[in-house]
């Protein structure tokens, strides 16, 4: 049974590598060979982003005999990032999925029902602590040598902290579980936890230099207050050196924990996950009856999923509120920035990237990506009503457009002040940045459309692991990238015009995607079962 | 109201409707029977101009499916058999959403919502998010946005599941009434005794082909519609 299930939720999450949904058959086995492939790659390009944190930790501490605070560090790094990658959608995996109450009313254990899903929730946790960890191991081994301990034990490690992140991510999911069945709202709940979460996440990363620093600083105070403070994590760094005695105590101090958090969920299993104290009662008024124009009722249907779906809310739309606050940020320490900026070949190339990096947070969330595979089992409605397809399409990308040019249009304009852009480049950089929206825009409701997911039994697999919310996100960040490597490249020109060339090529970029989208885009979805 | 000329829709190698035809009229209720994966979903999807088929013509009121969907769709509604809402609208946004789209004058939206949602007893709940609704309220509010914009033609896949007993009566009653005022209703049924009851006209189909259509007398003969349709389908 165990098997059936969880081969169930790998189906699940993985089915797009090897289901085509066309067709509904089993792709060809050099097709699931090259999706593997990708999604390894995407993997490694993650690790590589991660990767300078482990380069600057282990060239200031390894050599000088730190090893021991380098794998706490890189341990906690990864735990972290484990958990937060994963806490959410183990969150909806066990609690909110839409098929809870028919395999519950199947001769099925539930602790059979919730070990399956615990299964996929620990190789969602090892693949995300593995971007932090691998790379951590690879720069250890250039600083200690080659050998097996050095690659064993960290390895083993690895393997061992996904059961203490798993341990971690289920006791935070079965507490907003317990707390969201008393809540009225559990959107507003959830969103509320979520976004605090991911304030914390964005606080630390937003410090994680002046924490390097000071780790690098002061190596003995801050290795002292890990053994005396956070004991788990110096038996971690400690056993991944190979001390067997505290890599046995890690062991145990995981199984302890784990089944204790396993015991408590087991014991709330059903409740929570059956749990419905129903939505607030808001009852009718007549003043709600409105009338208003075909195209913003298309918009508002839009805009009602994405603030209505947390999970969609808070990955989708996290771009929008990154953006502003870095400005903020920015505006806050622009004389720092500003000498950074001034140590450059050219001082011309300042806008460019203030315009990439502007567009780079605006591509972290993208809202088209999913907008096609949400509407899941209800596309009868859109289909079955006298609406143009491409009205529904443009609706998708205008809800995208508005908040993700407003999010950017609001960074940009601190930013133009924070570094004193003149205001024609500010100007050309605002359009730059709406053409670059647009384009990833139409871009991602492209890929949904060409790749989509209408049988999911849970929103967190369009919005989250379905291939072209993956693929979209990298194509937004590899467009992003282009008014910084135009300014690179012409270095000298003035920034006016590499940002208008970056505008330039945004447009002949869209033009096809368009009529992509006019003609077999409008095609596709007419045609979607 | 509704023409179909040899339909034919393949899924993969399988004819899931075989050059299937029907005519009907003005002021008709058309019941369509036929066993689990016959083939009414299909024609009823087709005929609402969601699913594209292989070959033949749909007409809606002398309009084709194929060339003016959009023309066709204005005068028609549908109502799936299991009807997925948006879960994230309260009830009276997607009423509102329908009646935009349907672009239903506001006056006459309020006097059908008013009249609809207190004969199917769903007015109070209205302001409340679909997610909260039962299969039995989503239906009723499935039927209430069907009605909403005064269709001609209504095309509904098992339209009494889920409804309680007061409920299925008000939607006979309301049936009744369209087709009285000049419109007609192509709804599929797997209870046999409402399809008696309620339909000027039948057609079954088995295998994806009609196996017999006309009026309940011609069908049946003498017999009652029940043993005719296990005859048939044998």
């Amino acid at each position: 049974m165990f098997r059936i299930l969880f081969k169930k939720q790998m189906t699940e999450l993985f089915k797009s590598y090897f289901i085509n949904r066309k067709t509904g058959k089993l792709r060809p086995n050099n097709q699931i060979a090259l999706f593997i492939l990708m999604f390894i790659g995407i993997l490694a390009m993650l690790s590589v982003s991660f990767s300078g944190l482990s380069k600057t930790l282990a060239l200031n501490l390894v050599p000088d005999g730190y090893s021991t605070l380098y794998f706490e560090l890189l341990g906690a790094v990864s735990i972290g990032f484990g958990v937060f990658g994963s806490v959410f959608s183990s969150y909806e995996m066990l609690y909110n999925a839409k098929d809870n109450d028919f395999l519950l009313s199947m001769p099925i254990k539930p602790s059979t029902l919730l070990g399956s899903r615990l299964m996929s929730s620990f190789l969602l946790s090892i693949i995300y602590e593995a971007v932090i960890y691998v790379p951590a191991v690879i720069e250890y081994c250039r600083y200690s040598g080659v050998n097996a301990a050095n690659i064993v034990f960290p390895g083993l490690n690895l393997f061992i902290s996904a059961f203490a992140v798993l341990a971690l991510t289920c006791l935070f999911g079965w507490f907003m579980a317990a707390a969201a069945s008393r809540m009225r709202n559990k959107n507003t709940f959830t969103i509320l936890a979520s976004l605090l979460a991911v304030g914390i996440y964005y606080f630390i990363m937003f410090r994680v230099n002046d924490l390097i620093n000071n780790v690098i600083a002061n190596p003995d105070i801050i290795e002292t207050k890990i053994r005396r403070f956070a004991v788990p994590l110096w038996l971690f760094g400690s056993g991944s050196q190979g001390n067997l005695l505290h890599f046995f105590l890690f062991i145990l101090l995981t199984a302890v924990i784990l089944i204790i958090t396993v015991s408590l969920m087991s014991v709330s299993f059903i409740r929570l996950a059956t749990a419905n104290k129903g939505l607030k009662k808001k009852g009718f008024r007549s003043d709600s009856i409105r009338s208003g124009s075909k195209k913003s009722a298309l918009l508002r249907k839009e805009a009602g999923r994405f603030f209505g779906t947390p999970i969609l809310f808070l990955n989708a739309g996290i771009g929008l509120l990154i953006g502003p606050a870095v400005s903020v940020i920015a505006l806050v320490k622009s004389s720092a920035l500003t000498a950074a900026l001034s140590s450059l070949p050219s001082k011309e190339i300042a806008a460019g990237l203030i315009l990439s990096a502007v567009c780079f947070i605006s591509s972290i969330g993208e809202i088209t990506a999913s907008s096609v595979s949400l509407e899941g089992k209800s596309l009868w409605i859109i289909q079955s009503l006298p609406v143009k397809t491409e009205d529904v399409l443009r609706s998708k990308i205008k809800l995208d457009f508005i908040l993700s040019f407003v999010s950017s249009g609001i960074s940009l304009l601190i930013m133009s002040a924070a570094f004193r852009i003149n205001p024609v480049t500010a100007v050309l950089m605002l359009v730059a940045a709406a053409l670059n929206i647009l384009l990833v825009s139409c871009i991602g409701l492209m890929i949904n459309l060409m790749k989509p997911d209408l049988s999911w039994t849970n929103e967190m697999i369009p919005v989250k692991q379905d291939p072209p919310v993956i693929y979209s996100m990298l194509a937004g960040m590899a467009l992003s990238a282009l008014p910084a490597g135009i300014s690179a490249a012409l270095m000298m020109i003035p920034s006016y015009i590499a940002v208008s060339v970056s505008a330039a090529v945004y447009i002949c970029a869209l033009i096809p995607v368009i009529k992509w989208l006019k003609n077999k885009g409008t095609e596709l979805f007419s045609t979607l079962q | 109201m509704l023409r179909i000329e040899h339909l034919t829709k393949i899924y993969g190698d399988k004819k899931a409707v075989d050059d299937l035809s029907l005519h009907i009229r003005p002021g008709e209720i058309y019941g369509f029977i036929g066993h689990n994966g016959a083939g009414k979903t299909t024609t009823l999807k087709s005929c609402a101009g969601i699913l594209r088929f292989d070959s033949g013509e749909i007409f809606i009121d002398g309009k084709s499916i194929k060339e003016q969907p959009l023309e066709c769709k204005k005068i028609i509604s549908y109502i799936p058999d299991n009807p997925d809402l948006y879960n994230y609208m309260s009830g009276i946004k997607f009423l509102n959403f329908v009646g935009d789209i349907f672009e239903v004058p506001q006056e006459d939206r309020r006097e059908k919502i008013d009249r609809y949602a207190e004969m199917f007893e769903i007015k109070g709940d209205l302001g409340d998010s679909i997610q909260s609704y039962s299969h039995g309220m989503k239906q009723k509010l499935a039927v209430i946005s069907a009605l909403i914009h005064s269709p001609k033609l209504i095309i509904m896949d098992e339209p009494f599941v889920g409804l309680d007993p007061k409920s299925a009566f008000s939607l006979k009653g309301v049936m009744r009434e369209i087709c009285d005022g000049g419109g007609a209703i192509f709804f599929s049924t797997h209870v046999l005794e409402v399809a008696e009851k309620l339909c000027d006209k039948i057609a079954i189909i088995k295998n994806g082909r009609l196996i017999r259509q006309g009026t309940m007398e011609e069908v049946r003969g003498d017999s009652s519609l029940e043993s005719v349709f296990l005859e048939l389908e044998g």
